[in-house]
This record gives structure tokens, C-alpha cells and sequence, in this order.
């Protein structure tokens, strides 16, 4: 359980800034008007994965599912920002 | 329904959370919980006998002697006037070391003067650090975190049976189901409070973090140079480098006042003092908002208001901002609230040390004599830290009243007395039985409670004058400190009997501790009880 835990802690920090960077990007109005409302989200995130990939089957299935949602989160976040901007 | 694996491993997340974690929640909330009595902590160390002798010239006096003493405080200090934490002016300002100085008007103007006490800050500082510099904020955002984990694991625990554990109390002879019960009633009634004190204490514990990685990851760098204006009032601007006349403190408070008349001014923040960008940000609350915190700039050159972030004149980030304070503090109502916050306070921190009893319950060899090792050291390091700390506050507050009559620097005796004495506690349990040194810990919290009223009446300010003045803030510091030694002493009253007349075969019973006096048997319907 702990080696999943760990890697959720780490790999879930990124993958929580990522949902929170489409929460964000998805604010009506100026980016610059909701930026402290931005902020909120991010630790319900992590703690969210956190507690969904302890339990997850085995140490290789949490990192891969991990390292996918990632980039599937970024890639989206990029998109997003894409057409924002 | 949680399968059994899921709920197992749920089960050993959140104990195994709660074991690493709960030292730092405990001093968290005990000092948090008297933290959100900081205003009347203020008034209680400030220094006695000074009531009702500021007058309308001190503030502007006040800087004028700061900046005679201490010119390098222009860049930024902060003045905050008379109000419900003292009958007087006083000032803020970072030495070279970054480090925050506090002074009144007689500090600044008489050498030798008694410096102030910083009682306070120093409650604060364990709340959100635990007096660790530098690092123990994160260490807090951390710890908030992993606070949250456990919320949530020991949510979905209970989840399928919470109307039941809501109204299960079962006092008896089944005392781990009685701490269990206690646990899981306190832990669900107060679940929604838990729930805003680790989303908020984590975002502004890890806000250096987040901010980082938002602005790498998400921003495109773009945020730094955004955050300070969506956080405060101020405009960004450096110092001209060109001297130029300040307008008068009272004409500043007058210009806010005019600004914003629902602003009740706290304290006022002022940068580039002397310069032709000199400007000043006056912080204050308003009544029946839920965030009460807001903040207005005015420039300190031409008394032109330069930005208005007070409830009902505010942006949104200000507006978010001012509630998760307001949220996390217990500032939205009034009194009523504010007691709910401080024994919710007190009831967090029982829920982490109930936490720690029952890992080692749920650990106890109930046919060995002798406990496991590290059965004893969690029941030692529970008590210590514990306790130490409780101990440790109480005697900052005697040392923060007796210090200026004994002629010690009061600042570093209050930091030596609430270090020191968490510490020697700390020492202290490691070197006794666990169920003895919960006896003398409690007794001597009792005591030291006791003192902080006592040490009023030493300093010549006794709790009646205190009453008769109708300080209600001092007052009410003096009584919880009462009302604190009651409640140690009948919990030293308690452990006492667990240990002389409960169950051999524990950490907590004197008896199995003793080499000489031979454990009694389990009695298998006993052991069955306890079960």
C-alpha cells in the first residue's frame, strides 16, 4: 500500500495541478480575476487520487495509470489554454 | 458497501495517518484553538496599567520614532491603533535578520525600556509551524494533507454505519470501545469543520508550493506578477527614490473612514515611507459578512485611495480569499462562533491524542505482563508531546507576566518557558512509565493553568480589577486558564484510577509496571468484555 501511497503523493501533485489548470482555464471571465478561487481545488484533487490509487491492484499499475492521466490531463490543459488564449 | 479489503486497507491508512501525523494535529489544534482568542491573548500580555492612555497624536509619534530609531523600517512597517488587543498604539517592523519586532510608543522613546511580550504570536507560530522556522510551515501544508487523506479514509469507514456510530456512546467496562465511540462521534459531528480546517490550513501552509507549480505548470509564468494584486491591495510600485512629504496618520485613518465607513481599521501596512511612492494599506473587518477581512490602499503622498477590496467593494479573488480566512478562523459570526471554534479546537485535539490510545489498545497483548516496546514509547511520546505542549503554552503565559518583573527579556522568556517546558516534558515521560508520567504531566498542566491567573495578580492586575474595568477579553483568558487546571486535574484524577485500579497488562496500569507487584490474571470473561 505504501509504495502506492507514495507514488500517488508524488505523481498526483502534478496530475492535481493539471485538473486544476482546466478547472481554471475553464473560469469565465479574465484569467487574472479567479486566480484565488484556482487555488482551491488542487488539494481536494490530490488527496482525491490519493486515496483512489491506494487502491489500485500493484505498484506498476498505479505508476502507469498515473504517468497516463498525466498526460492526458496536460494535453488537454494545452488544448484548452490553446483555444483560450 | 466497502468491500473488506478496501475497508482494511482504509482502516490501516487512516490509523497509520493519524499515528505520523497526529503529534503535529494535536499541537496544531490546541494552540489553534486558543489562537482564535488572539485579540483577547493581546490584551492579556499587553503591558499592565496602561489603560486608556493613548492619545490622538501617539500613532503619528509612534512612526516618527521608529523611523528615528530604526530608518531602515521605511521600506515597511506596520501600526496598528488602539483597539480590543490594547488601550495603545503599537508598531511592527523585520529586523536584518527578517525577523518581526514589536514595539509601543514608550519602547521607542525610552531606552531600556521593557520590550513587549509576544505571547500571541508566539500561540500562533506553534499553530501554524509549530515554532519550527523556515521549513514548518510546509511541514504544516504537509501534514494538512495527509489530515485530509484521513478525513477522507476514515469517512468512507464509517460511512455505511454513520447514523449508528453518530448516536453510540457506550460508557461500561469496554473502555477501547468507549474511546472508539467517543472517537468516531466527535470525528463525524465535527467532520464538516475537519473537512475546511485541512483544505484551508493545507492551501495556506503549501501556498508557496501551489503557487509555484500553478505558475510553471498552468500560467505560463504569468502568475507571480498577478498573485500580490489578487491578494492584496496595493499596487506593485518601488520606491522613487524621491523624498516627499506624508500625510499625517489621522488623516489617512480619516480618508479610509471616508472611503469605506463599514471598515473597521485593525492595522495599517505602510511601504516606501518618506518616498513619492509611499503608500498604505489599511487592513479591518466588517460586521454580518461572511468574510469580514478586506483592505483598501491609499497613497501616503496625496491621500488619493487607490483601490477599495472591503465587503461589498470587492473582486472575487478578494472576495474567496476573505472567506477561507474567515473559514479557517471562525470570523464569519460572532462570539457564539468563535467559542464553537475553540472547542472544536479542544475536540480536534482529543480526537488525535483518542487516536493514539487506541492504537495502542487496539496493540495490547492482553495475557503478557509485559508490553511491547514500542507500545510504551508511542504511550510516552503521546503524553510528552501531548501534554508538553499544553504545559508549555501555560507557562509562555506566567513567564509573559512575571518576566518584567523579574527583569528578563519577556520575549525570550516566553519562548524559553514554552520551549523549555515542552521539551523537559517530553524528557520528562520518556524517563517514567507511561502511567506515571501522565499523572505528574496532567498535574503539573493543572498546576501551571493555574499560574496564568495567578500571575496576573503577581504583576498587579488581578482578574476583579480586570472585571471591574470591564475587560471581558482578560477575563475571559483568566477563566479558561481556570477552567483548564479543573480539567487537567480531573483527568489526573482519572488516569490516576485507571492506573491503580483498572486492567493489569497495559501501558497504563502502575501495577504491570511494577517489577515487584506480579500481573493479575485476565479473567476470559473479562477479555471478553474487553473485546
Amino acid at each position: 500500500m505504501w509504495r502506492r501511497f507514495w507514488l500517488a503523493f508524488l505523481l498526483g501533485f502534478p496530475l492535481a495541478v493539471a485538473l486544476t489548470g482546466l478547472i481554471a482555464w475553464s473560469l469565465p471571465g479574465r484569467w487574472q480575476a479567479t486566480l484565488v478561487p484556482a487555488f482551491i481545488p488542487l488539494l481536494p484533487f490530490w488527496v482525491a487520487i490519493i486515496a483512489c490509487a491506494v487502491l489500485w491492484r500493484s505498484t506498476w499499475q498505479t505508476l502507469w495509470r498515473l504517468l497516463g492521466l498525466n498526460a492526458l490531463a496536460f494535453t488537454v490543459l494545452w488544448l484548452l489554454k490553446t483555444v483560450a488564449i | 458497501m466497502l468491500k473488506s479489503t478496501t475497508l482494511r486497507l482504509y482502516i490501516a491508512l487512516h490509523s497509520w495517518i493519524g499515528i505520523v501525523c497526529g503529534f503535529a494535529l494535536f499541537v496544531a489544534f490546541y494552540a489553534g484553538s486558543l489562537t482564535v482568542f488572539h485579540h483577547e491573548i493581546h490584551a492579556w500580555q499587553a503591558e499592565t496599567g496602561q489603560a486608556g492612555n493613548a492619545k490622538p497624536g501617539d500613532g503619528q509619534a509612534l512612526v516618527n520614532a521608529l523611523l528615528a530609531r530604526h530608518p531602515e523600517a521605511s521600506a515597511m512597517f506596520v501600526l496598528v491603533p488602539p483597539g480590543e488587543e490594547s488601550h495603545q498604539w503599537s508598531i511592527m517592523w523585520r529586523d536584518a535578520k527578517r525577523e518581526w519586532q514589536h514595539a509601543d510608543l514608550a519602547g521607542l522613546q525610552h531606552e531600556g525600556h521593557a520590550e513587549q511580550s509576544a505571547l500571541g504570536d508566539l500561540v500562533n507560530t506553534l499553530h501554524y509551524s509549530l515554532g519550527i522556522p523556515k521549513v514548518g510551515t510546509y511541514l504544516m501544508g504537509i501534514v494538512s494533507l495527509m489530515y485530509g487523506v484521513a478525513l477522507v479514509s476514515g469517512l468512507l469507514i464509517h460511512l455505511p454505519k454513520l447514523k449508528d456510530d453518530l448516536f453510540a456512546l457506550r460508557p461500561g467496562r469496554n473502555l477501547k470501545r468507549y474511546w472508539q465511540d467517543a472517537h468516531n462521534v466527535i470525528g463525524i459531528l465535527s467532520l464538516p469543520f475537519h473537512l475546511i480546517f485541512a483544505l484551508t490550513g493545507g492551501l495556506f501552509g503549501l501556498y508557496a508550493i501551489l503557487a509555484f507549480a500553478l505558475n510553471t505548470l498552468v500560467y505560463d509564468g504569468k502568475l507571480m506578477a498577478e498573485i500580490e494584486p489578487a491578494m492584496g491591495a496595493l499596487p506593485r510600485q518601488e520606491a522613487s527614490g524621491k523624498p516627499a512629504a506624508m500625510l499625517p496618520v489621522g488623516e489617512l485613518l480619516a480618508r479610509a473612514q471616508a472611503a469605506a465607513p463599514q471598515h473597521h481599521v485593525e492595522s495599517l501596512r505602510f511601504v516606501h515611507y518618506g518616498d513619492a511612492n509611499g503608500a498604505v494599506e489599511v487592513f479591518g473587518e466588517a460586521e454580518k459578512t461572511i468574510g469580514p477581512y478586506g483592505t483598501l490602499a491609499i497613497s501616503t503622498t496625496s491621500g488619493q485611495v487607490l483601490n477599495v477590496q472591503v465587503a461589498q467593494q470587492r473582486d472575487t479573488n478578494h472576495a474567496v480569499l476573505s472567506s477561507l480566512y474567515s473559514l479557517h478562523f471562525g470570523l464569519f459570526g460572532a462570539d457564539t462562533v468563535r467559542w464553537l471554534y475553540f472547542l472544536l479546537g479542544i475536540a480536534g485535539a482529543f480526537l488525535f491524542y483518542s487516536g493514539n490510545l487506541l492504537w495502542i489498545e487496539s496493540r495490547r497483548k492482553r495475557q503478557a505482563e509485559v508490553q511491547p516496546r514500542k507500545l510504551r514509547w508511542m504511550a510516552q511520546a503521546s503524553v510528552g508531546i501531548c501534554l508538553g505542549v499544553c504545559l508549555g503554552i501555560s507557562l509562555a503565559f506566567v513567564a509573559a507576566k512575571l518576566s518584567p518583573a523579574l527583569g528578563w527579556p519577556v520575549q525570550a522568556a516566553e519562548q524559553w518557558a514554552c520551549y523549555g517546558g515542552w521539551l523537559l516534558a517530553t524528557l520528562w515521560s520518556f524517563a517514567r512509565p507511561p502511567a506515571r508520567a501522565a499523572v505528574e504531566l496532567l498535574l503539573a498542566n493543572s498546576m501551571a493553568a493555574l499560574a496564568v491567573p495567578l500571575a496576573r495578580i503577581v504583576a498587579g492586575d488581578p482578574l476583579w480589577q480586570a472585571a471591574m474595568r470591564g475587560d471581558g477579553g482578560i477575563v475571559g483568558v483568566d477563566l479558561v486558564a481556570i477552567a483548564l487546571a479543573i480539567g487537567f486535574a480531573a483527568l489526573a484524577r482519572l488516569t490516576w484510577q485507571r492506573a491503580h485500579n483498572g486492567q493489569d497488562n497495559s501501558v497504563w496500569s502502575l501495577r504491570a509496571s511494577n517489577p515487584g507487584v506480579a500481573a493479575q490474571p485476565t479473567l476470559p470473561l473479562q477479555a471478553e468484555a474487553e473485546r
